[in-house]
């Protein structure tokens, strides 16, 4: 049944205009490929927060997680309350290495770690996992869209990809970072309205919590069954599977928090996104179905409701005309937020790994034009692929099928490379190719994946193999690094654990300073030729010494790092404090308004 | 049925192991050190946050039957 008014496709239309719009207009903030692929390294932690989670909310999630919070309960919020032991990994280790690191793909990391050859296998299984992300975010949005509108699923994921491509196609990182802001909030709203609307046709929150079953109240589904959704196989599919290849192996994350001021404000990043904004999101994208079994206990909807379909009948039974709309346009903003992210990801790894390469010494506008023409390309790709996983039989079948596949031979080898300083280039080639053939062989004959069942019926093994994954590829990496023939030595400054501080004495161009903090100052800019200068009372304010890296930023907090620059302090000045002396080129590249108070912090 | 704590302390105890490990190595590795209150401070973040998660978990489960 088709469902929605004139008024609901009008706030549609409304919406895809203003996102339009708003991302294109943040292409006048693009003037290099730094720019369009790393915002400039300039934004605050909440916007990238924000941005993180408009990523990870695709629009698959809606209906995927309304269809489990159905039939199973408040377990559907386990995939996205498992993310915090990811974090002294990540916030101790992989942060410091690629940003100090100054790492701009995931390839580029196989190679400086590795060899060339790494990063073309690299490269090869990253492609597949990015276009193909692309194309199943856009088979779910046609399918949401043919349901309930009656749009062919063709024609909306080609709408889609087109109004994505376009601003992105303008601004880059800096439109993806502002969009997926705006996004991030219209999604959480648009959940939480869900829910606010729902409690109201059931009458009250007493009402609906107590018309719940026991077991659909727990936060874990039963250890082993049901097939389809037991808590062992999501716990190694989406804990150790799809959230390390998130924050791993996925190229848009990595740009995203490349683009943050400091190392600091992409650890309070992460910290706001798994502590505040995955349990919202996780209560966003899943209430649906909670509403939905309630109603259907009280009679307000048929017990016998399709859970697929859960999340469009309970939206279309608690709103009216033009809240309809609203949600719609939400489900569109949260794949939208996905796909922008992935998009840029590709014309990165497009421009960095392939076209650089192909062509070098160009300049930078050379370089910025083909990340555009990439970006473009990539959409069609993932309108290409579409097709392809239409045949799969359900979203979270197709979706589970596809990471479990394509990512554990990448996370093995990047987690073994940055944790264990003699792993070997042998062993990480190896890996990527043994590992993917493991994988292949594992969906041609699941039966193996028997051995790793922990009691999961035979229906149920596709969740485990990424334990499968995981177990094959640490062992092969395990094997080929003791092998007595393969030990090697290599220049790994800042590249491993062990050398992290290499890493950034390689970054600041001499010792780092990054324990002392310091204070934020604010003061007043007077344009000179070139360089940063402080006073030195404000130097001693800040902690900092000469040669130090400062972050220098437009007063107003709530542009996020719109306009700002990093920059050397140079030696201090001896005018009043108040007073900070930039050059007219830092002025430019940071966008700054010399009529505007600035604040300036030190970063290393 | 199956005890409901089965999959809290299989999940808790995988999890914890990765997470303690990977803090050792970091502060054997000198990636952090927790002399440096800056490092010291971070680190007591990740724990109280991880505790954070285990005991929501737990109240979830024990107020399912309310």
């Amino acid at each position: 049944m088709i469902k929605g008014t004139p008024i609901d496709f009008t706030i549609i239309v409304i919406y895809f205009i203003f996102i339009l719009g708003f991302g294109s207009f943040f292409g006048k903030y693009v003037k290099s490929t730094k720019d369009f692929f790393f915002g400039g390294q300039r934004f605050s932690w909440w916007l990238i927060g924000f941005s993180c989670v408009a990523t990870t909310v695709g629009s698959y999630s809606f209906i995927k997680y309304s269809a489990v919070a159905f039939e199973y309960g408040l377990s559907s919020t386990m995939t996205y309350l498992n993310d915090w032991f990811i974090l002294p990994i990540f916030v101790f280790i992989w942060l410091p290495i690629i940003y100090y690191g100054r790492i701009t793909s995931i390839p580029e990391y196989f190679e400086r770690r590795f060899d060339s050859k790494t990063r073309t296998i690299s490269l090869i299984i990253l492609l597949i996992y990015l276009l193909g992300y692309i194309g199943i975010n856009l088979y779910t949005i046609g399918v949401a869209f043919n349901a309930m509108l009656g749009w062919d699923v063709m024609a909306t994921a080609i709408v889609i990809a087109f109004v994505c491509a376009l601003y992105m196609h303008a601004g880059g990182q800096t439109s993806v970072i502002m969009t997926d802001l705006a996004q991030a909030l219209m999604l959480l709203t648009a959940g939480i309205l869900i829910f606010i609307l729902g409690i109201d046709k059931i009458g009250s929150l007493k009402t609906f919590w107590t018309s719940l079953p026991y077991e659909f109240k727990l936060p874990f589904s039963p250890f082993n069954k049901p097939p389809d959704f037991n808590f062992v196989g999501i716990f190694w599919q989406d804990a150790f599977g799809s959230s390390m290849a998130f924050y791993f192996i996925n190229q848009g994350i990595l740009m995203r928090f490349l683009s943050v001021r400091s190392p600091r404000d992409g650890r309070k990043a992460l910290f706001l996104v798994c502590l505040v904004l995955m349990p919202l999101a996780a209560f966003a994208v899943a209430n649906a179905g909670w509403i939905g079994k309630s109603m259907s206990i009280h009679g307000l909807l048929p017990s016998d409701t399709n859970p697929n379909h859960i999340f469009v009948e309970v939206v279309y039974a608690i709103t009216k005309p033009g809240t309809f709309g609203f949600i719609m346009a939400a489900l569109i903003a949260a794949l939208m937020s996905t796909i922008d992210t992935l998009i840029n990801g590709v014309a990165a790894i497009g421009v960095n790994d392939i076209i650089s390469k192909i062509v070098p010494d160009k300049n930078d506008a050379y370089y910025l034009k083909w990340a555009r023409l990439i970006s473009l390309l990539a959409a069609i790709i993932g309108v290409a692929l579409v097709p392809l996983f239409m045949q799969f039989k359900s979203i979270y079948v197709a979706h589970g099928t596809f990471i479990a596949a394509v990512t554990p031979p990448m996370i093995v080898t990047i987690l073994f490379g940055i944790l264990w300083k003699r792993y070997t280039t042998q062993a990480a080639t190896y890996t990527l190719i043994f590992g993917s053939i493991a994988m292949l062989i594992s969906i041609k004959w699941p039966g193996i994946l028997t051995l790793f069942s922990h009691g999961v019926a035979a229906e149920g093994l596709q969740y485990l193999r990424a334990l499968y994954g995981l177990t094959v590829c640490s062992g092969i990496s395990i094997a080929m690094t003791l092998l007595p023939a393969s030990k090697e030595i290599k220049d790994l400054h800042g590249l491993v654990v062990d050398t992290i501080h290499e890493g950034k004495v390689l970054f600041k161009g001499g010792e780092p300073d990054d324990f002392d903090e310091g204070k934020i100052i604010s003061c007043h800019i007077v344009e000179v030729n070139e360089g940063v200068s402080l006073s030195k009372a404000m130097m001693e304010h800040l902690q900092a010494k000469p040669g130090d890296i400062l972050y220098i930023s437009d007063e107003r907090w709530w542009l996020g790092g719109l306009k700002s620059i990093h920059a050397k302090a140079g030696p201090p000045h001896d005018s009043s404090d108040d007073i900070i002396l930039i050059g007219t080129d830092l002025i430019v590249q940071g966008n700054l308004d010399i009529n505007r108070k600035v604040t300036a912090m030190k970063i290393i | 049925m199956m005890s409901p704590w089965l999959p809290f302390i299989y999940q808790y105890t995988i999890c914890s192991f990765f997470f303690i490990a990977i803090i050792i190595l970091s502060i054997k590795k000198k990636a952090i050190s927790i002399h440096h209150p800056t490092d010291r401070k971070i680190l007591l973040e990740i724990i109280a946050g991880y505790l954070i998660f285990i005991f929501a978990h737990a109240l979830m489960i024990l107020f399912a039957g309310a």
